[in-house]
């Protein structure tokens, strides 16, 4: 990330905070006086210190930081949230298994043989693990949806 | 006092105790290094098992499963940055550093030395000053609980490194994110966006999970290699659990945090941990060290959860009032094996309350050479691909995030943190003023309205008595004195 980059980015990350400290200050004044009263107080303190933050950003230009490699960075987001939806839609088996072998697959991981022992082996640990301490594993909404019609 | 204490080791090297204290070790210490399965969770399972059992056992069992359990949480810090509980988060910051150097083994050893020693001094502030202890606690009202929880957050945003508006604006958010759900002064749903599920309020074992977890798998995604850049392991057990004794202060001053902590119930080893760090680094010659693997940075986090830990046990056995929701299971096992907190169970059950401090005692040193004793495994994670290592943590430590509580909006708010904490850490704002946002807010602001109630309004009631009033005073001064400093150098 080169240093205006990052100048840019830190006035965009203070904004969206001071974005959700304005929004706080707005859905209080709908709340009765008692549990508006801090939320306003944090909120006045938070739009303050974001405008601060985006001053000095926009003063000064921070750092160089280290270059980000973009297909890496974008499955480094994408990882999480399609996880996070594979888990809601097909539950914790299917999603697991299938995300153990295509992430590391995407990051360039090539040893099939050693990739699905170890997929199939960290999946079955962690469910029976989980089934043992009595969590109820997602079954996923498409399973569900399967048994249930 | 001698002579109790002597009744109690009797009591409790029976075979039986020793056994169920060994299998609470053991459960605790892999329950602990589980990221969102921490020792409370680990005990409130156990706790119906606890029934079929007499008293002692059961409490033991309980208080090696907490002790173990603690110390869980801080191998998986340090070796993944993915505090097994919250109350190690702040041991991610240098004990991972040593981990990405190839000093795992070297960070373990100073987490497994101090973690022992903390939990032992806390034992031994419970059995020689619990009752005094406890009478100083309940001197704090409302408005010393606000002055705290302002203290805390103004440590942290001083002293995590940076700018100090990011430091606070990240513990504005904190505040912020801890309104979201109904509000403890009227039962009024805030700031939910029409979700019912956020009406329970954010929980912050799956905002841990993300800011520390999620954020930093992305990290090591985009970073590739190992989390030991050198792709080796340097140095060992021994040479960090002798670096321990090199820094006597560190470590004294980490377990008079926790046992401070401990004993003000409601507050927990998550402040604790996150604020001998911020002591620590404030303390240090070299601040500029932390963050990249200052021993100190370890050995005071460490040290402070794990006294902690155990003082918190002090209110619960003296008062009947829980210093944190480990002590709050031991106190429910207490109460239903029959038996009262208060000056009587000192005096009724001398066996039972002398021979818990002394099994508290050997529960230290059991998790300290069960430690030992897999050490070895857990290094070898530090020198496993990326490609694989990283996935294989994120699929862990979001199913984590969900068995927490069996919710999958914990799952969601462990990934919106997750960016939250990318973005943040790319950007150098501090996600530990968040975090200590979170876990201050709602005593924050309950004692802030009880202080409000007390003074018919006035805000005087915070600086008109000496305690809260050098508390708030304190916070300004941490606050103020790096802008002013930092103007006047520059």
């Amino acid at each position: 990330m080169t240093k205006a980059v990052r100048a840019w980015a830190d006035v965009a990350m203070a904004s969206a905070l001071g974005a959700y400290f304005v929004y706080q200050l707005a859905a209080a004044s709908r709340y009765p006086p008692e549990p508006a009263l801090f939320p306003r107080i944090v909120g006045v303190a938070g739009v303050l210190l974001a405008v601060a933050v985006v001053v000095r950003a926009l003063a000064q230009t921070a750092a160089a930081g280290d270059r980000l490699e973009l297909r890496r960075a974008a499955l480094a987001v994408a990882a999480p949230v399609g996880f996070g939806l594979a888990l809601w839609l097909l539950g914790y088996w299917v999603a697991s298994l299938a995300a153990l072998i295509a992430f590391p697959l995407l990051l360039g991981f090539r040893r099939m043989g050693a990739l699905v022992a170890t997929s199939a082996g960290v999946t079955l640990f962690f469910g029976v693990v989980l089934a043992y301490l009595q969590v109820r594993l997602p079954r996923g909404l498409l399973f569900e949806r399967l048994l249930g019609g | 006092m001698l002579d109790n204490l002597w009744l109690g080791l009797i009591t409790v090297l029976a075979w039986k105790h020793l056994l169920f204290m060994v299998a609470g070790a053991f459960f605790g210490l892999w329950i602990g290094v589980i990221p969102g399965l921490g020792p409370v969770m680990a005990m409130a399972i156990l706790i119906p098992v606890t029934f079929a059992m007499d008293p002692l056992s059961g409490l033991l069992m309980l208080a090696s499963i907490h002790a173990a359990g603690t110390y869980g949480g801080s191998v998986s810090a340090i070796m993944i940055n993915v505090p097994g509980d919250p109350g190690s988060a702040a041991t991610t910051f240098d004990g991972y550093a040593l981990a990405r150097q190839g000093k795992v083994l070297v960070a373990l050893g100073l987490s497994v030395c101090a973690s022992m020693i903390g939990g032992m001094v806390g034992v031994v502030a419970l059995i020689a000053a619990a009752q005094p202890l406890a009478e100083i606690a309940l001197t704090f009202g409302p408005p010393e609980y606000f002055a705290l929880a302002l203290l805390g957050l103004s440590v942290v945003a001083a002293a995590t490194g940076g700018s100090v508006f990011k430091g606070l604006l990240m513990g504005c958010l904190g505040l912020a994110v801890s309104f979201i759900g109904t509000d403890s002064v009227l039962g009024f749903a805030r700031f939910t966006f029409g979700v019912i599920e956020l009406e329970a309020k954010i929980d912050f074992v799956p905002v841990v999970i993300g800011l520390f977890a999620v954020s930093e798998l992305m990290m090591l995604m985009v970073r590739g290699g190992t989390i030991s850049e050198s792709g080796k392991l340097e140095g060992s057990l021994w040479d960090g659990i002798r670096l321990v004794f090199a820094y006597p202060l560190a470590l004294l001053r980490g377990i008079v945090t926790g046992i401070f902590v401990g004993i003000v119930p409601g507050i927990g080893a998550v402040t604790a941990n996150l604020l001998a760090y911020a002591i620590e680094r404030r303390q240090a010659r070299d601040p500029s060290r932390f963050g990249k693997g200052a021993p100190q940075g370890v050995i005071g986090p460490e040290s402070a959860n794990n006294a902690c830990v155990t003082a918190a046990i002090i209110p619960t056995v003296t008062l009947g009032v829980p210093g944190s929701a480990g002590a709050a299971i031991l106190l429910v096992a207490l109460t239903i094996h029959g038996l009262r907190p208060g000056p009587a169970l000192f005096t009724g059950s001398t066996d039972l309350i002398y021979g818990f401090f002394v099994g508290l005692i050997i529960s230290q040193l059991l998790f300290a050479v069960m430690g030992v004793l897999f050490t070895r495994w857990f290094a070898v994670v530090t020198v496993v691909p990326s490609q694989v290592l990283a996935p294989a943590l994120l699929v862990i430590s979001l199913v984590g995030a969900y068995a927490y509580q069996q919710q999958p909006a914990d799952v969601v708010v462990a990934i919106l943190f997750g960016l939250i904490g990318f973005a943040a850490q790319r950007l150098r704002y501090p996600v530990i003023g968040l975090v200590m946002g979170l876990v201050l807010g709602e005593m924050a602001e309950t004692a802030f309205h009880q202080s409000l109630q007390i003074s018919d309004g006035s805000y005087r009631i915070f600086v008109s008595r000496p305690l809260s009033a050098s508390i708030i005073a304190l916070s300004a001064g941490l606050v103020l004195w790096p802008i002013i400093f930092r103007r006047k150098g520059s």
